[in-house]
């Protein structure tokens, strides 16, 4: 079970309550694939992604990143039962989708990195840790059914 | 996963471009650190003062820094260029290298919201890469 302080609820609600999913899940998956190229490994339909330029651009990515966002924000709806909230999300990552749960953290570091230029000074050490400890607890829940 | 020529010259352009703010860089990133990841303040309990931007972390932030800028100088070769950095920390200081990849991760957090429109996907691999070339040749002596 996990535990969270008041400042860490309110700081995730504050968070997602004013993010545009769609801008920020399309700049995160691209950054994703930018950064650690290995990544498209498990986009080989998405056409065009030669390139930086390619991978901000393509429209797949776009809708993907989209896809993904509104995935977290049941965590966000959910915070007190993460794990239960995403027993079919892991279980399809696992068996169906093949993802390598190491993904999800590099996912997750370039999502923080997203939403950092974003708040700018307003993401503060402390709302740092709220954030990264949201996402532990989510990519946790997202590799628990993997056997 | 070693730099080419285009990481090499993106890393110097970034490095250009924040170089000024070098300090707030290396205070910032070590605040955030001690923070969110709340072990790495095993290796300070010797500083009076752990909280974001205290006068110890102001101080330090300003070394780590001088050594990243020591790192970008070297960049075409960083294991003979940071061999005295890499002995300091192997035998003296004894720091268990998976933090280096803690103290890179917040430097980049900070990039991130002290330069947005800078540290572009392009810039951002081409920094981590570099991080990670000068994490591996700090642990170069380590055995």
């Amino acid at each position: 079970m996990v535990e969270w302080t008041e400042f860490e609820r309110t700081t995730i609600q504050d968070i997602f309550s004013k993010m545009n999913y769609d801008v920020v899940g399309q700049q995160s998956l691209a950054r994703c694939l930018v950064v650690y190229p290995w990544t498209q490994r498990y986009f080989g339909n998405f056409g065009n992604l030669y390139n930086a330029a390619a991978i901000m651009g393509n429209p797949m990515v776009a809708a993907h990143g989209r896809v993904v966002l509104h995935g977290l924000d049941k965590a966000v709806k959910n915070m007190d039962n993460i794990k239960a909230a995403y027993a079919e999300l892991s279980v399809l990552h696992s068996e169906k989708l093949h993802v390598d749960p190491d993904n999800f953290r590099l996912l997750g570091d370039c999502l923080t990195v997203v939403v950092a230029a974003q708040l700018g000074a307003a993401f503060t050490p402390e709302v740092q840790a709220a954030f990264q400890k949201f996402l532990a607890v989510v990519i946790s829940s997202l590799q628990r059914q993997y056997h | 996963m070693s730099l080419s020529a285009k990481d090499k010259a993106a890393v110097k352009d970034l490095w250009a471009k924040l170089s000024g703010r070098a300090d707030d860089i290396g205070q910032d990133a070590l605040s955030r650190m001690l923070v969110v990841y709340p072990q790495t303040k095993t290796y300070f309990s010797h500083w009076k003062d752990l909280s974001p931007g205290s006068a110890p972390v102001r101080k330090h932030g300003k070394t780590v820094m001088s050594g990243v800028a020591e790192a970008v100088s070297k960049i075409d070769d960083l294991t003979s260029g940071l061999l005295n950095l890499s002995e300091l920390h192997a035998f003296q200081l004894r720091i268990d290298p998976a933090n280096f990849k803690i103290l890179s991760h917040n430097i980049l957090v900070v990039l991130a919201t002290m330069f947005p429109t800078d540290f572009t996907p392009e810039a951002h691999v081409a920094m981590d890469k570099f991080l990670c070339a000068l994490s591996l040749a700090l642990s170069e002596k380590y055995r």
